[in-house]
């Protein structure tokens, strides 16, 4: 009878703590979300962060910026992405960098309805890659790929993903870790906090160091890496997926939609690709693709925006700008009558 | 469905839901029964086949034995049956690899395709169950289960069907005829032993595998600081991989109102081979005992008949746990040092050592012969063993954190075997105990999917 007295005391322990935990302790520092702050590379998958932050987004009345590395500037610093080019050409912040290195819109429809705060009544911009159209693997609809990134935010039951077959036990796993905000808040605490993700790894990589290392993380700064040089970007044939056959748009259109049924005012922008780097045929695609989506777009009540960038070196790769490029987005969007009005300037 | 999953847990709570709305012994029979079945079929449907051939035919064998009063005729078919099943499944490939080799070096230019069979999960383990339970039959050491759903259900049983303990029809099946009254104590130390053998998986075994993989991966790479210190991080991952499953199973089976026998009593404190056998998987050390050493004479029939009983049983042991010499080997390594024990404990200067020196000795003895169990090969086993006498010893790369963990458990398994920490027994210590592991593995252990080691026998 004693025996199972202090049992049932320590799940109530382990069930209270586990529950209040997370909002009592979020260890989270929120006066660093300001200026031109982004996500640090090393935390992207650290949604509990991604989840204080929005909420801090959601509080203020900046325009939240959403989207994939494009818009959180994999070739640039906090300075110079494109958040950050638009806030230099106004006069005050305006714009706030919701951006994630490495997520895809499957994986952000997914961030959006697990983890960030819901933004209503406000006005957001979504930045929208056709890089997760330019094949069958992008668009998760090729053969099942082990490699997928942010994994635990696609969907585990429906809609199926043809790439994405975890076995029932992961899913499980990813179903309950991410209902439950404890886990969220450990993984937190595992990438702001210590060393490494895994405390055992970490030992067995650093097996003489002093345990106390572990526990105190120095973060490293982001080194933005270098893009190809212009002279060296090669022609590529692009196997685009059409907007009526790809998933990852589906899953784009969709978040654009719930983020409307809150009330939001959406505008959708749709980053320019390195058409300097596509085969005629591969270009001419493109542009339909474009066109059918502003035209979907449209008829949804989404405002797209689809800046240009006129010459390739304003490019670091197939889909990411360079800051120079960011500059000229940002110049050609603040030209933009479209864009404007919708930022209510 | 391993113990420590999500699925499990769901499955478990599920099966415990049904199980407990009626407290009648045929309605929970019937619920284990089924859950056992969807367990093992959780695995691959296909094993079903298996599990239920293995059941009706040890079931009509003894019924037949009954019946005819051939005892011995269907005593030989169930054994018959049994070792048909454990060549097709588990050592047909060994087999053919080595009538292969045996061609190859008689210059025939043919080699037999291998079968490519897959190995069902947990196979020896229900089989040696069954077959025990025919052969206590057979000495009328217990008596003739009449219902094959009930034979069924003690073959069956999910906690114990994957790897043990290997239980005796005269223990299991009238708990499960009778199915006793599930009480606050059987929960309670069911939900201690589960989250034990949980933290023993996870936190432990499964880390100091990362050790002891990396050494046993490739020996040459390593010298004798580091290859002692990866044959003692596998000495003390098999040990908490295999009793942290034996602690879940028998937790699981606890808070279902069944007491399964031990199978694990501090091994790495034995003072003799004999002690650790009384200590290690004593389930299916007694089997082997009771069913191999003791029918062929035991220690009744003189020196050199021990000896021959003693190889015999320790050198099947070996090879029921797998289809490779250097499982043999191991089993004709253990039953070497147990026969020169036996004639050194009878010289004085052995019978007066302290025993805590024997205890040492008999564990470093262990860990050697851990080195043959682990190794890919025969021949890998003596390179290890080679080269930890041979190379220089340096510093090892074992993490502190693992040394001191290692160290950690050591000391405290003296501190058990001389009672000295009994008062952690007590409601509160267990209690402050499960949350501590919980927090521990919820905090420090990235998710494991590791199956356990004796799966694969």
């Amino acid at each position: 009878m004693k025996k199972l007295k202090y049992i049932v005391i320590s799940f109530l322990i382990l069930l209270l703590s586990a529950a209040a935990i997370p909002y009592i302790l979020p260890l989270t520092d929120s006066t660093i979300f300001t200026g031109n702050y982004r996500i640090p590379y090393s935390m992207g998958e650290d949604y509990f962060l991604y989840g204080r932050y929005s909420k801090h987004v959601a509080s203020g009345n900046t325009i939240p910026v959403i989207g994939d590395s494009v818009i959180w500037g994999h070739y640039t610093d906090n300075e110079h992405t494109l958040p950050a080019q638009l806030n230099r050409l106004n006069p005050e912040i305006a714009f706030t960098n919701m951006g994630l290195d490495g997520i895809h819109p499957a994986a952000m429809n997914g961030l959006m309805n697990i983890y960030s705060a819901k933004f209503k009544n406000r006005k957001i911009i979504a930045g929208v890659n056709l890089l997760w159209m330019s094949s069958p693997r992008h668009d998760l609809t090729g053969p099942v790929n082990s490699e997928i990134n942010h994994m635990p935010l696609l969907p585990q039951i429906s809609p199926g993903i043809p790439s994405y077959q975890p076995s029932f036990e992961e899913k499980l796993s990813a179903l309950i870790t991410r209902s439950i905000p404890l886990f969220s808040w450990i993984n937190h605490i595992r990438i702001s906090r210590f060393a490494e993700k895994s405390f055992y790894l970490w030992t067995m990589e650093n097996p003489h160091k002093n345990l106390s290392e572990y526990f105190s993380r120095k973060e490293e700064e982001f080194k933005a890496p270098q893009g190809i040089q212009p002279e060296k970007m090669q022609e590529q044939n692009i196997e685009w997926v059409t907007t009526d056959r790809s998933l990852q748009w589906k899953f784009m259109l969709d978040t654009l939609l719930s983020l409307k049924k809150d009330g939001n005012e959406v505008a959708a922008l749709i980053t320019p690709f390195n058409t300097y780097m596509m085969t005629e045929k591969s270009r001419r695609e493109y542009f339909a693709t474009l066109a059918g989506m502003e035209w979907t777009l449209r008829e949804n009540g989404i405002i797209p925006i689809i800046p240009l960038i006129p010459e390739k070196k304003y490019f670091a790769d197939s889909s990411h700008p360079t800051a120079e490029g960011y500059k000229l987005i940002a110049e050609d969007l603040m030209k933009n009558r479209e864009f404007m009005e919708f930022i209510g300037k | 469905m391993l113990f420590h999953s999500w699925s499990f847990l769901l499955f478990f709570i599920a099966v415990y839901a049904v199980f407990s709305i009626r407290s009648t012994p045929l309605w929970k029979r019937n619920i284990i029964l089924a859950a056992s079945f969807i367990f093992y079929g959780w695995w691959n449907p296909l094993y079903l086949l298996l599990i239920s051939w293995v059941i009706a035919f040890d079931y009509t064998t003894v019924l037949f034995m009954e019946r005819t009063g051939r005892k011995k005729l269907f005593l030989s078919l169930s054994i018959t049956d049994t070792i048909l099943i454990l060549c097709l499944f588990k050592y047909s490939g060994f087999i053919v690899n080595n009538i292969n080799s045996v061609l190859s070096s008689a210059g025939v230019d043919y080699s037999i395709p291998l079968p490519g069979v897959m190995l069902p999960v947990g196979i020896s383990f229900l089989l040696f169950l069954s077959l025990g339970n025919t052969i206590d039959c057979y000495f009328g050491r217990t008596e003739r289960e009449k219902s094959i759903i009930q034979y069924a259900s003690f073959v069956s049983f999910f906690p114990s069907l994957l790897a043990g303990p290997i239980e005796r029809g005269h223990h299991l099946m009238p708990l499960l005829k009778s199915w006793p009254e599930v009480t606050r104590d059987d929960i309670a130390e069911g939900v201690y032993l589960f989250t034990q053998g949980m933290f023993k998986k996870t936190a432990l075994a499964d880390y100091f595998s990362l050790y002891a993989d990396r050494i046993f991966g490739n020996p040459m790479q390593f010298t004798s600081g580091d290859l002692i210190a990866g044959a003692l991080a596998f000495t003390w991952q098999i040990y908490f991989d295999f009793s942290g499953y034996t602690d879940m199973a028998r937790g699981v089976a606890r808070m279902l109102g069944i007491n399964l026998i031990e199978n694990f009593s501090l091994p790495y404190m034995a003072a003799s081979t004999g002690d650790f056998w009384g200590r290690w998987h004593i389930s299916l050390s007694s089997w082997f005992r009771d069913y191999l050493y003791i029918p062929l004479g035991g220690n009744r029939q003189g020196k050199i008949k021990e000896t021959r009983n003693t190889f015999a049983t320790m050198l099947l042991s070996g090879l029921w746990h797998g289809a490779s010499w250097n499982y043999v080997l191991w089993g004709f390594v253990h039953a070497a040092i147990h026969t020169i024990g036996k004639q050194l404990g009878k010289f004085k200067p052995a019978a007066e050592t302290p025993v805590f020196i024997k205890r040492i000795a008999v564990f470093i003895l262990i860990v050697f012969t851990w080195i043959f169990f682990r190794s890919e090969n025969a021949g890998d086993a003596f390179t290890f063993i080679e080269r930890i006498f041979t190379t220089d010893f340096t510093m090892p790369q074992m993490p502190f954190y693992m040394a001191g963990l290692i160290t950690g458990c050591y000391l405290f398994q003296w501190l058990k075997e001389y009672k000295r920490v009994e008062f952690l027994d007590r409601p509160q210590f267990r209690g402050a105990a499960i949350l501590l592991m919980l927090v521990y593995i919820i905090i420090f252990v990235t998710y494991s999917s590791n199956e356990f080691i004796y799966f694969q026998f």
